[in-house]
C-alpha cells in the first residue's frame, strides 16, 4: 500500500510513522520545516520562551533566603530567540532522523493535489502516486479585514518570530488561548500590553471561574485588558497603531498582534473536489475520511479542534484506518492546556456547558492557597474545580487554573475515561507535599470533605 | 477605643461616619484581618458602580483564603483606596485606619440604624469565637 502524507506538523508525521510502522509505503510532503505550526511558531518556541522569562521574574520577585533579593535580570531578546531556535532544531533534527529511520521517504516541495491519487510537486513538476492520501495542512493565523496583517505594525502570531526588538507596548486583538500566552510573553519582556475581546471575559472558551481567576491574575500584573469591546476606528501613524474601542477608550501602541483565530490551509486542493465546510475546513467523517475516496483529513486542517495533541491522535487513526481499520476519532474527552499568566488545563464538560446539555452536576472546588506545597514554591495564586454528574458521582469535568496546571490535570482525565466517581480520586492517598493533592480535596469537595478548605 | 464614628456590619465590616455627611468610609474589621492572616490582594469595586448592603463589594485574597467584602451599606461607591492595590498588607496594619476600601454615598442614611455600635460589635464577635 502507497501512502502519501501532505504536511509534516503532528497530525502528518504521526500518521506517516503509524502507516509505515504497520507495513505502508510512506511518502511525506513538506514545503517548509518538518514539525508544523506547533514545533516551528508555537506550542515549543512560546513554552522555551515562557520557561525562561518565568524564571528571571521569579528571580525578580524572589524576597527571602538570599543576600540579593529582587534581583534585577533583564531579558535579551535576541539571546532569548537563540535558545528557542536551538530548541527548535534540536526536536526537528530529533523528528527528521525518527522519520528517516523509519523509512518515511521525505520530499521537501510543494504539493497540489491533481485527483484522489495524484499529487503534483510544484517545484520538481513532478506527479507522484498512491492509493492513499493524509492531507495534514494545518492552518495559518486568521485576518480580519479592518487589521490585514503588514508584517511591522500590524503582526500575526508568525511575525512575532521575526521581530527583532522588543516593543514597547503591544495592543493584543483577541484573548483566546494565542493572545493570553502572548499578553503574557510580553508582559515579562517589559512591553506595556493591552489585551482587547470581543467576548465578555478573557478566554471565553473556558469555565466562568477560570476565566475571572485569570482576569484578576492580570489585573494583579496590570495587564491591561477589556472585554467585551469592538474596534471601532484604527489609525497608523509612523510611530504607532491608534485604536478606539467601542467603550470610547483610547489605546495607543507600537505595535498590535492579532489572535482571532486560525485559516485553514486549503489552496493546494484547487482542481479537486473536496469538500469544505463553512469556515474553509476540510469536512470529514468519524474515520477522518473526506469526501474522496482514500483521502483522509487530518490535524488542524479539518477544523474540528485546533490542539496538537488531537492531531498526534488523528494521525494514528487516519492511518489506522487507511490500514484496514475502522476506528472511530473520538472527541468526548479532549484536554487543553493554556500557559498565560496562570496555567490554565481544563477537560470535559463546563460548569454552563452542563447547564446547557441539562445535566444535573455537582461542583467541588479547593484553592491552591490551601496547598502546602503551593505556599512552599511561592504559587498560591489559582483554583482546581471538579465537576461530577449529580446522580451518579462520576466525574464529567475538570477545570484547573494554577502552577502545573498542565501536568497535574492527567489525573482527572483519566478519572473521566473510566468513568470514576469524585469518592475514587478522594479515597486515594496522593504524595505529599504535591499540588496534586488539591486534586484530591477538590474531588472530597463535591462531598463537602475537604479537611483543608476554610 | 477612638472608634465611636464607626457601625458595625455582622459581616466583620465597618462605616465611618463624619457628622451630617451621605458619604462614609467603609472597610474591614481587625477581627476580619486577623481571621483572614496575611492579605496579599484587594479586588477592590469600581468607582461610580452601586453596591447593596449585605451584598459583596470586593474581594479579598489573603495567604490562607479569599473571602468576600460585604456592603455595610447600600449605595454608590464615589471613592477607592488605589494605595490597597500595591500595598494590600495596610488592611492588615491599619484596618480602621489606612487600610479603608471604599467611600459609599449612601443611599438611604436610615441604614446605618440596622448596625451595631462598638460595644456591640465586640460582644457579637465574643460570641462567634466561642
Amino acid at each position: 500500500m502507497k501512502l502519501i502524507v501532505i504536511g509534516g506538523g503532528p497530525a502528518g508525521y504521526v500518521a506517516a510513522l503509524t502507516a509505515k510502522r504497520a507495513g505502508a509505503e510512506v511518502t511525506l510532503i513538506e514545503k517548509d520545516e518538518l514539525g508544523g505550526t506547533c514545533l516551528n511558531k508555537g506550542c515549543i518556541p512560546t513554552k522555551t520562551i515562557i520557561h525562561y522569562l518565568e524564571t528571571f521574574n521569579k528571580l525578580k520577585e524572589l524576597k527571602h533566603g538570599t543576600d540579593k533579593p529582587n534581583l534585577d535580570i533583564t531579558p535579551n531578546f535576541s539571546e532569548l530567540m537563540k535558545k528557542k531556535d536551538y530548541v527548535v532544531e534540536t526536536q526537528r533534527k530529533g523528528l527528521y532522523m525518527l522519520l528517516k529511520q523509519s523509512g518515511v521517504k521525505i520530499i521537501k516541495d510543494e504539493a497540489e493535489l491533481i485527483n484522489p491519487k495524484t499529487v503534483l510537486l510544484k517545484n520538481s513538476s513532478e506527479k507522484i502516486t498512491a492509493d492513499n492520501i493524509i492531507i495534514a495542512t494545518g492552518s495559518r493565523p486568521a485576518e480580519l479585514p479592518m487589521l490585514s496583517f503588514d508584517g511591522k505594525q500590524i503582526l500575526s502570531s508568525d511575525d512575532l518570530w521575526s521581530m527583532k526588538e522588543i516593543p514597547k507596548s503591544i495592543t493584543i486583538v483577541g484573548a483566546g488561548a494565542i493572545g493570553c500566552e502572548f499578553a503574557w510573553i510580553f508582559h515579562l519582556l517589559g512591553s506595556k500590553v493591552t489585551l482587547i475581546e470581543l467576548m465578555p471575559r478573557v478566554l471565553p472558551m473556558e469555565d466562568e471561574e477560570i476565566s475571572k481567576t485569570l482576569e484578576r491574575a492580570f489585573k494583579k500584573r496590570k495587564i491591561e485588558f477589556y472585554t467585551g469591546v469592538k474596534i471601532e476606528e484604527l489609525k497608523k501613524t509612523d510611530e504607532a497603531v491608534e485604536i478606539l474601542l467601542s467603550n470610547s477608550k483610547k489605546i495607543s501602541s507600537e505595535v498590535v498582534l492579532v489572535s482571532v483565530g486560525r485559516a485553514y490551509n486549503t489552496e493546494f486542493l484547487k482542481s479537486s473536489e473536496i469538500k469544505l465546510g463553512k469556515k474553509g475546513e476540510i469536512l470529514v467523517d468519524e474515520y477522518l475520511k473526506t469526501n474522496l475516496e482514500g483521502v483522509y483529513a487530518v490535524g488542524d486542517v479539518n477544523g474540528k479542534w485546533l490542539l496538537a495533541h488531537v492531531a498526534y491522535k488523528e494521525g494514528e487513526i487516519a492511518a489506522k484506518n487507511i490500514l484496514g481499520e475502522k476506528e472511530i476519532m473520538d472527541y468526548t474527552i479532549i484536554l487543553s492546556t493554556i500557559f498565560t499568566a496562570l496555567e490554565v488545563s481544563s477537560v470535559g464538560l463546563r460548569e454552563n456547558g452542563a447547564l446547557q446539555k441539562g445535566i444535573a452536576i455537582k461542583k467541588g472546588t479547593f484553592p491552591y492557597r490551601a496547598i502546602g506545597k503551593a505556599h512552599a514554591i511561592g504559587e498560591i495564586d489559582g483554583i482546581i474545580k471538579v465537576l461530577a454528574e449529580k446522580d451518579t458521582d462520576v466525574i464529567i469535568g475538570a477545570h484547573i487554573i494554577g502552577a502545573k496546571a498542565s501536568e497535574i490535570i492527567h489525573e482527572l482525565a483519566l478519572a473521566i475515561k473510566l468513568k470514576a466517581k469524585a469518592k475514587d480520586v478522594a479515597e486515594l492517598i496522593h504524595s505529599h507535599p504535591t499540588l496534586s493533592e488539591g486534586i484530591k480535596e477538590a474531588c472530597a469537595d463535591i462531598y463537602g470533605e475537604a479537611i483543608h478548605k476554610i | 477605643m477612638g472608634l465611636e464614628n464607626y457601625k458595625f456590619h455582622k459581616e466583620h465590616t465597618w462605616v465611618k461616619i463624619s457628622g451630617k455627611s451621605t458619604k462614609v468610609k467603609v472597610g474591614i474589621t481587625d477581627y476580619a484581618q486577623e481571621q483572614l492572616g496575611d492579605i496579599v490582594y484587594i479586588e477592590l469595586p469600581e468607582v461610580d458602580t452601586h453596591v447593596d448592603a449585605g451584598s459583596e463589594m470586593a474581594e479579598i485574597e489573603s495567604t490562607k483564603t479569599s473571602s468576600p467584602v460585604i456592603a455595610p451599606v447600600s449605595g454608590i461607591v464615589v471613592q477607592i483606596n488605589e494605595e490597597l492595590i500595591d500595598h494590600p498588607e495596610l488592611i492588615n496594619e491599619d484596618p480602621y485606619g489606612k487600610g479603608w476600601i471604599a467611600v459609599i454615598e449612601m443611599d438611604n442614611p436610615d441604614e446605618l440604624d440596622d448596625l451595631m455600635d462598638y460595644d456591640e460589635y465586640e460582644a457579637y464577635i465574643e460570641e462567634e469565637r466561642e
